[in-house]
């Protein structure tokens, strides 16, 4: 034990002679704020991708998934925000990470921390959903990617990206009562025509230039190349006051498609 | 001295930030708990633990100012060494001598009771045969025999040490039993055949 009784001595002279001296309390604080700043941050980026999911699963086209896919299953498969999904994963285990170096964090079970993580990236998602910056995120990280990324970003583009089987999906570029013009997310330019029954609707749609609709009609070759002749006509997000219709205008099928402004009265 | 001796140990901190030399009683209080804890978790000779038990100081000291008083410095101390074990155990483990059990009775009498291991057993004969038990066990259901049994550390504090929620620590402890149990029984098979 007289070893032992040294070791104290030679402890304070090594801290002395190699003029140790504790670390900063500053470092502490600023490394306990990354990880707190960077957990915070993994929520709101989770609360983003909630909100877009959210957007992308409540706008998306339930009543014409016998038209777009021919199955629900299949249309469910191929419509789902995989990408927003794997986001979401990815942001919940590195919010996990970050909060498990805080202080006392280690003292909650994994599924605790794990689906408090959820419950609020959830909570903020909502919120963000309802304050409308749902379709803002979606819109803003679309425009700053390259076209080849689009489908990867909003899986609906795979079932709206078939002009020869009537379906099309981009942003408005110009409108006038006749004719409009369409950027579909890989770039082309489409003149758009509307069948007589659709203008009747058109104006309560309150559509304007950039706003991102999809579009259900066929091709039109006689008049040109990027010619489309338009039946149905559906802005990507559901507006406020939004109710869908039922219209037997279709070519060949019987199915509820057209929204209309239901005015408040 | 005495004053020093009434001080708890967050108020000994506080005084080692503002004069260094005060680190000298905070090494007294814990050197000898922490040197059995660290010969019972790695098994190193006495030289090997004094130094690993050096090493344990100086980043104690380096990091005074990161212990939250939330914990029981107890707690934040018996974290840091065994973090440092851990993180070393490849190294020590090829250093790694024979467990001395010369002063645990009271640990090899609560393991002993724990286990219920053959009471006609002497003290010597049981020391002999819970520490090849111990010694063939997992470091990590070891350690929490030992921070329970010889350490006398709650859940609470077990799970501030290990960083781990209480109901994995309860759980790691059960497993340990089993582990141990079944040791135990290989044992007594093997000296049944013979």
């Amino acid at each position: 034990m007289e070893k032992i009784n040294k070791l104290a001595e030679k402890i304070i002279s090594q801290i002395k002679r190699e003029e140790i001296k504790p670390t900063s309390r500053w470092r502490f604080i600023v490394r306990d704020s990354f990880f707190w700043g960077a957990f915070v941050l993994s929520v709101g980026i989770g609360g983003m991708a909630i909100s877009i999911i959210l957007n992308t699963l409540l706008n998306n086209d339930w009543d014409l998934y016998m038209e777009l896919s021919g199955d629900l299953v299949q249309f469910i498969v191929i419509t789902l925000p995989y990408f927003w999904l794997f986001l979401l994963a990815g942001f919940v285990v590195i919010a996990y990470l970050n909060i498990k170096h805080t202080k006392k964090a280690y003292r909650q079970s994994f599924k605790i921390i794990v689906w408090g993580v959820i419950l609020a990236s959830f909570l903020l998602g909502l919120t963000f959903y309802n304050l409308g910056a749902a379709s803002y995120f979606d819109r803003g990280l679309i425009q700053r990617l390259p076209p080849r990324f689009h489908q990867m970003m909003d899986s609906r583009l795979g079932v709206w990206q078939k002009p020869e089987r009537g379906f099309l999906m981009g942003e408005i570029q110009s409108l006038d009562e006749d004719i409009m013009e369409l950027r579909d997310f890989e770039g082309e330019i489409w003149q758009i025509n509307f069948k007589s029954e659709l203008k009747e609707f058109l104006s309560e749609l309150l559509l304007k230039p950039s706003e991102r609709i999809r579009v259900m009609g066929e091709l039109d070759l006689e008049k040109c190349e990027k010619c489309f002749s338009a039946v149905i006509v559906r802005p990507l997000e559901k507006k406020k006051g939004m109710i869908i219709n039922c219209l037997d205008e279709f070519p060949g099928s019987n199915f509820c498609g057209m929204m209309k402004m239901r005015k408040n009265n | 001295m005495d004053d020093i001796d009434k001080k708890t140990d967050e108020e000994l901190v506080t005084l080692v930030l503002e004069n260094q030399d005060y680190f000298l009683y905070l090494v007294r209080r814990y050197e000898q708990n922490l040197f059995r804890y660290i010969s019972r978790i790695s098994n190193l000779s006495k030289d090997d633990v004094e130094d690993v038990l050096q090493d344990i100081f100086i980043k104690v000291y380096k990091n005074l100012n990161g212990f939250d008083p939330d914990l029981k410095f107890s707690s934040w101390i018996y974290r840091i060494t065994h973090n440092e074990v851990i993180s070393n155990y490849r190294k020590y483990k090829n250093k790694a001598t024979i467990i001395s059990f010369d002063k645990d009775g009271e640990f090899i009498k609560n393991i002993g009771d724990e286990f219920d291991i053959e009471k006609d057993l002497s003290l010597i004969e049981l020391k002999s045969k819970i520490f090849s038990i111990l010694e063939k066990m997992d470091i990590k259901y070891r350690e929490v025999l030992i921070l329970k049994f010889l350490e006398g550390k709650s859940y609470r504090e077990m799970s501030d040490i290990l960083r781990k929620p209480e109901g994995t620590i309860a759980t790691l402890i059960n497993r340990a039993k089993k582990e141990f149990l079944k040791i135990l029984e290989q044992e007594q098979n093997h000296g049944k055949n013979k």
